[in-house]
């Protein structure tokens, strides 16, 4: 299987409140359709893009949200990020560790003081085609 | 023997031993059992394959825990058991969100697409070759998918909405929180607990046992879409449970 990234790269930025998520969740469902993901793929993204982005908007009044759709061939990475002052450390809950691993092929997230940023990637599952 | 004795024998027969044949011989029975309930709740807004479904659910919940040695006759215990399951439904599903017909109309449409082409394609359809299957555009097809979400927790009293309230309310649907309230482990287990079986049920296995919804749906004798609904529909009753 390739991973070679195909041209175009999709960024999304935004207020970092809860009364964007929708739009995320929209947006990284449109981007998986594009790449011919089957509803069930397009279902695991858009849980894990509502997971990680509520985390990223939570108590960050006046910081701003980036996310970035880097498909590749066969493949979708998304990385956001969250961009404000004085943003405090979160902890991962455990469901929401469980929900990642089982709906992303890889996930990273850095919620540490000052950092808000995440990376995860999902395949396109088998039989469908680009 | 009469009829309900012979019933109940079949009923600790069952208890004795699992036996997959004979436990499908009882559901099949009872199915027409399943439909009179599920009639009677007809015309409340709510899909009639999404009544037939839950009342089946219902069915299959009295089939397994009938007590033969119980005075109650089955036909009256699963008649309650199936009345519960859709009183149920109502309570925790209905739409709640003001969503246009148009949009149910069409959400309804892609779940009976996406369980038709499942069957036929051998896995999920693909967004674009349900759009095709349809003969709507993809972003209908999105559209619709989201409005899975709209399945809230309402009321059985809540009146019917007229036609000039089915405007578009998705804005309604913003506003989540994410579980990034829940920071305590034995919370999590708390609000697991607190879940009726089958959606705890369902939350382990996509989330901890990583089984597919397609997987899940096979198991559970349900469509790939209703998982995926109760799948989020138990993921935000979580949420709001960690908020409150």
């Amino acid at each position: 299987m390739s991973s070679d990234p195909v041209a175009e790269l999709i960024e999304l930025t935004f207020p970092a409140s809860s009364r964007f998520v929708r739009l995320s969740r929209m947006a990284v469902a449109t981007v998986a359709a594009e790449l011919n993901f089957d509803v069930e793929a397009v279902d695991d993204v858009r849980i894990a893009v509502d997971e990680l982005v509520s985390l990223l908007v939570q108590q960050a009044e006046g910081a701003t949200v980036t996310l970035a759709f880097r498909p590749t061939q066969d493949s979708l990475s998304v990385e956001g990020h969250c961009r404000g002052r004085q943003l405090a450390s979160i902890d991962m809950p455990d469901l929401v560790e469980a929900i990642l691993s089982a709906t992303t092929d890889h996930h990273q997230l850095d919620t540490s003081a000052g950092q808000r940023r995440f990376i995860f990637t999902k395949s396109r599952p088998d039989g469908a085609q680009r | 023997m009469s009829g309900e004795d012979e019933l109940r024998e079949r009923f600790r027969s069952l208890r004795a031993e699992p036996n997959q044949a004979l436990r499908s011989e009882l559901i099949n029975e009872f199915t027409g059992l399943a439909a009179y309930f599920a009639r009677r709740y007809d015309r409340r807004g709510v899909p009639r394959e999404d009544l037939h479904q839950v009342a089946m659910l219902g069915l299959l919940n009295a089939v397994d825990r009938f007590d033969p040695e119980m005075e109650t006759r089955f036909v009256s215990f699963a008649g309650r058991t199936i009345d519960g399951e859709i009183k149920r439904f109502f309570r925790d599903r209905t739409w709640s969100v003001r969503m246009p017909r148009r949009l149910q109309e069409l959400h309804l449409r892609v779940r009976r697409a996406s369980e038709e082409l499942s069957h036929t394609l051998g896995r999920p359809p693909t967004v674009s070759e349900l759009a095709e299957h349809i003969g709507v555009d993809i972003d209908e097809v999105l559209s619709a998918l989201d409005a899975g979400n709209a399945y809230r927790a309402d009321s059985l009293d809540r009146p019917a909405l007229g036609e000039e309230d089915r405007r578009s309310d998705l804005a309604a649907l913003d506003g989540d929180a994410g579980f990034v309230a829940i920071e305590q482990r034995s919370l999590v287990q708390d609000l697991l607990a607190s879940l009726p079986e089958r959606e705890r049920r369902i939350l382990e296995l996509r989330f901890f046992q990583e089984m597919s919804q397609t997987e899940i749906a096979t198991e559970m004798g349900i469509s790939q879409m209703h998982v995926s609904r109760l799948l989020r529909r138990t993921v935000e009753q979580l949420r709001d449970h960690a908020g409150e």
